[in-house]
């Protein structure tokens, strides 16, 4: 399997069972310029309707005893009408991004662990250190159990 | 980077962009309201394969007297493979987590080995 596919492997189209999508950064503005009549037009025609948009199966789960009316009940709401789509083409210059977000070496992998608020709460980069993955699975469930309360502070 | 005040934390920028389906989201809205882990890899393969003449592994350190086959290589994707595999044995198929991938890559995933 080609270096560039790894990951495509584990995220592929298909594989229904991972809530992921893909975020394609183009930052070439003529790249930009050609995504409306050109890419989009292209890659809609090799993937299934069905998978443009794809709906949560389930809603998120509200906390244990959460008000009827709460905040955190209409966020999560909302997020779940929103759907998942499974690609999404964006436009801009990554750089700010990058800054924004601390990553100072664009060359190497960086994962992010981001809460239901949209703060970074745990970040990392290169190849996993021995424990670091686990770490990022320990402190994701550790955001799911906390992940209602911290909604209904956001908006 | 350990677990650091929410407070504090850098918050994700705003990032819109197209669906397939034509509708216009915004990439941080679409992280809201559930644990999301963003995976980044920026360069593609023809950028990583100039960066190998002069960075030194994983540490990014620049060396331009380094001979090429000796530099470890560098490559972004493999970096998040080695988090992609026990994320998603621990919550594939979990809709309350959320997996992004964000590469820079104008076609897709699913033309991704055309310039690998």
């Amino acid at each position: 399997m080609p270096w560039a596919n790894r990951l495509g492997h584990y995220w592929q189209r298909g594989a229904a069972a991972c809530s992921s999508a893909q975020i394609a950064v183009i930052e070439s503005w003529v790249l930009a310029k050609l995504r409306a009549s050109v890419i989009l037009p292209n890659l809609r025609k090799t993937v299934p309707a069905a998978e443009h948009v794809r709906k949560r199966a389930q809603p998120p789960a509200l906390a244990p005893g959460a008000a009827p009316h709460s905040r955190a009940r209409s966020l999560l709401r909302r997020v779940a009408r929103l759907g998942q789509p499974y690609f999404v083409s964006v436009a801009t210059d990554g750089a700010p991004i990058r800054r924004a977000l601390h990553m100072d070496n664009a060359l190497l992998g960086h994962v992010l662990l981001v809460d239901a608020a949209g703060h970074v709460r745990w970040q990392a980069h290169g190849d996993a250190a021995p424990g670091e993955a686990e770490r990022l699975i320990q402190l994701t469930r550790r955001l799911l159990s906390e992940a209602p309360e911290t909604a209904g502070n956001s908006s | 980077m350990g677990a650091t005040d929410p407070q504090k934390a850098p918050t994700v920028p705003s990032m819109e962009g197209l669906t397939l389906s034509g509708e216009t989201v915004n990439v941080a809205k679409l992280a809201r309201g559930r644990p999301t882990v963003l995976l980044f890899g920026f360069r593609d393969a023809a950028r990583v394969r100039e960066a190998e003449k002069r960075v030194d592994g994983p540490t990014g350190v620049l060396r331009t007297d380094a001979p090429r086959a000796a530099v470890p290589r560098v490559h972004a994707q493999a970096n998040l493979a080695t988090f992609a595999t026990p994320l998603r044995a621990a919550f594939g198929g979990d809709d309350r987590v959320g997996v992004y991938e964000v590469s820079r890559c104008a076609a897709g995933p699913w033309r991704r080995h055309a310039v690998g």
